[in-house]
């Protein structure tokens, strides 16, 4: 048990090869390092895995974890994440989901659960408060999403696969409700286990350290929340696809396959004609103040809208101005159980292919009569959605245009297009997970979508770079939404983003990238809090532990590194921080000499400052963070 | 005067119900004049809370002149929270 506050304080291990469970050892010490969520998965993955595992081996593990503030009250907090080897990738995948899963875990008494082993037949988990139950889930197999979590157990919380990941579709998705963990092919995962669901529910909460300053701390989160124009505003009115319009003037909406970054017809795809013309009514994940999702029709049914990814990736990437067609595919995908980016990602890509004739597949940009159908010959891998199953890379090998397969490390790019905003264009290349626009550091938001820094200049944006991918992988092993970080861009700015503060802000924050630089390799120097940064108040208060800035880059950094310690062992090499020759070649702008993004130049400042070599933490930097090296582990 | 065609965006668009207006303007500056016009609540838009574009290119200065078929994007920030002054009663 922990002495820490804020846990549940037990890891449950799953054997479904046996059908047996126990306790997982999981100490205070694992816990200060790690805080949780996607650090504490990847630290029990980095000890756990060998050099030839992969994602289908009985041996490769799914670890659901959650933070220390899921369930404390805290806003937007009632994240989980789910770890794996991915089988689109072959590296380790994180992914996120806002469901009610992890709230349930942790009423049912565990911080988390790894699942190991492989069932002889399909089942599905049901945890509770001391007990688990291997159910047979023969009568849940090949059901939609919906209609699975509804012959599931009511009150509890849910993690649910559809015919795509029963049938290992290499980015299939796990739900939780309507919230999906998208990416990576958590699902395939799943399905290759035969396992249909997991279920958790109980009655114990989580005891925290300081009741009454966490209730004071979480009243303050909140009024800051509600009263940022980004979160409080922006968001709850338009959703995230309220970004086409600005992503549009910035030349960042992937357009036909990433070949521009403006959509002629953005207008008819944008979160003012979907507020318009489509919204039934916001919502959010449970504990979310936010309410960033959108809730439309489709088919006559109220059901979750597109986010941004989905309508900019099944939109404007596919020469597609039909927003109701979106909101309809977006719902079939779900129901199927399939990552919306990656499906969309390689549809697109076929489409190019298709068009410059390297395979005659039927699919064309601006032709749609057909794609439901794909997606079910996908989700059922019939016909060419077998190929189209496997992910744009595989298809690449297949069928030629690599320098047009739109991937970073096996995974398909979000809707941000990087050639007008470099700063992204990093970030996708040195994400863990690959092409993922969150776990990149999410420059792009600084660099058109809230703030206005130089979106096209290469300095300091190594720097500002690791800062937030190492800030926000703590964010999101506490517990937290990542939607949250947005209060720290100052309000002000945001409310003025032509005004001579907002001038000032921008070319500041490029002039002081030597200043990030130094705090991200002497992290000490951030040893305070801000009243903007509610975080580590919020983490001292739930668990007792000391928290300021500093230690949550900290512990952000030793996740990053342990992350890319996983993907070593499991093989990846120098040079897998890359991007296809289209975003780093190519003009996006012809004539337009910085519409490109300058891969190699950023890569190197973001290796010196990171403390690696060619994309490898160096054994300096190892031993500092007190990782083992890769030649000890394996 | 150049006539010029106006687009909206964000929460300007949502709370205005202003989509795309023709308009007559000799520069940027006007245009928010004469959008603010057009606002039947007491919403205000100035060019310092919106990122406003000329033809796809960033427009730096309410100065800027315009021109015939000139298209102009107001994309207003996340939130417009300004009133129009209240007329004092003498």
């Amino acid at each position: 048990m922990s002495t820490l506050k804020g846990y549940a304080g037990r890891v449950l291990k799953v054997d479904l090869s046996n059908e047996t469970f126990e306790d997982f050892p999981w100490s205070d010490e694992d816990r200060e390092r790690t805080i949780g969520g996607k650090i504490m998965a990847a630290d029990i993955l980095f000890h756990h895995i060998t050099p030839d595992m992969k994602a289908f081996d009985e041996d490769n593990w799914l670890v659901a974890t959650t933070g220390p503030l899921t369930g404390c009250g805290c806003p937007s907090s009632s994240r989980f994440n789910i770890s794996t080897i991915s089988p689109l990738t072959n590296i380790v995948t994180s992914s996120n989901c806002g469901g009610d899963f992890g709230l349930a875990l942790k009423k049912a008494g565990y911080d988390a659960v790894i699942i190991s082993g492989k069932a002889k037949k399909p089942v599905y988990v049901e945890i509770t408060e001391g007990d688990v139950v291997f159910h047979d889930a023969s009568d849940l197999w090949g059901l939609h999403i919906t209609p699975a979590q509804d012959k599931l157990p009511a009150k509890a919380g849910k993690m649910v696969i559809g015919p795509a990941g029963e049938n290992q579709v290499l980015y299939a998705a796990v739900f939780s409700g309507e919230r999906a963990a998208g990416r990576g092919g958590v699902g395939a995962v799943f399905g290759d286990k035969n396992l249909k669901a997991v279920t958790a529910a109980g009655t114990l909460k989580s005891e925290v350290a300081d009741k009454e300053a966490l209730r004071a701390t979480n009243k303050k989160w909140i009024e800051q929340i509600r009263k940022h124009p980004l979160t409080g505003k922006q968001l709850p009115r338009l959703g995230t696809a309220g970004l086409v319009a600005p992503m549009q003037a910035h030349r960042i909406l992937a357009t036909k396959n990433f070949s521009d970054g403006r959509f002629d017809d953005f207008e008819k795809v944008s979160g003012e004609e979907l507020a318009e013309k489509y919204l039934v009514k916001g919502s959010g994940c449970t504990t979310c103040v936010i309410q960033c999702t959108r809730r439309v029709t489709v088919n006559g049914k109220v059901v979750k809208g597109p986010e941004l990814e989905t309508l900019g990736l099944l939109g404007p990437n596919l020469m597609n101005s039909n927003l109701e067609l979106i909101n309809q595919w977006n719902y079939e995908l779900d129901e199927l159980g399939m990552d919306t980016m990656s499906t969309a990602g390689t549809i697109a890509f076929a489409m190019e292919l298709n068009e410059k004739g390297l395979w005659d597949n039927g699919l064309e940009f601006g032709k749609f009569d057909n794609l439901s159908a794909v997606f079910d010959d996908i989700a059922h891998r019939r016909g060419d959605g077998d190929i189209l199953a496997d992910g744009t890379k595989r298809v690449a090998e297949k069928f030629g245009g690599k320098d047009f397969a739109i991937h970073a490390k096996g995974m398909e790019l979000a809707a941000y297009e990087p050639r007008g905003a470099v700063g992204q264009g990093l970030g996708y290349a040195t994400a863990n997970r690959g092409g993922c626009h969150l776990n990149a550091g999410y420059l792009v938001v600084l660099e058109g979508l809230g703030l206005n820094i130089n979106s096209y200049t290469p300095k300091s944006k190594a720097a500002i770079t690791i800062f937030f991918q190492n800030f926000m992988e703590t964010i999101s092993a506490a517990g937290c939404c990542l939607f949250t970080s947005y209060v720290v861009m100052p309000a002000p700015v945001v409310r003025k983003p032509s005004s001579i503060v907002a001038k000032v802000v921008n070319v500041g924050f490029i002039a002081v990238g030597p200043v990030i630089a130094l705090m991200v390799k002497f992290p000490a120097i951030a040893s305070m809090n801000l009243p903007m940064i509610m975080y580590p108040y919020a983490l001292k208060h739930a668990t007792g532990m000391k928290m300021n800035i500093a230690k949550m880059l900290k512990v952000g950094e030793y996740g990053y590194n342990i992350e890319r310690q996983c993907n070593i062992i499991l093989g990846q090499q120098a040079g897998a921080d890359t991007l296809p020759k289209r975003l780093t070649d190519e003009l996006q702008v012809p004539g337009d000499k910085r519409t490109k993004v300058p891969l190699d130049k950023m890569l190197k400042s973001y290796y010196r400052i990171r403390g690696w070599k060619d994309g490898m933490p160096t054994k300096a930097t190892l031993k500092k963070l007190g990782i083992t090296e890769q030649a000890e582990v394996s | 005067m150049a006539r010029v065609t106006v687009k909206c965006f964000g929460v300007l668009r949502v709370d205005s119900k202003i989509d795309t207006v023709d308009i007559e303007s000799s520069n940027i500056g006007e245009v928010f004049e004469k959008i603010n016009a057009l606002i039947e609540s007491d919403m205000t838009v100035s060019f310092s809370q919106a990122l406003t574009y000329i033809n796809g290119d960033l427009c730096t200065s309410k100065h800027e002149k315009l021109h015939d078929g000139d298209e102009v994007w107001v994309i207003s920030a996340a939130s417009l929270n300004v009133k129009k002054p209240e007329k004092k009663t003498p």
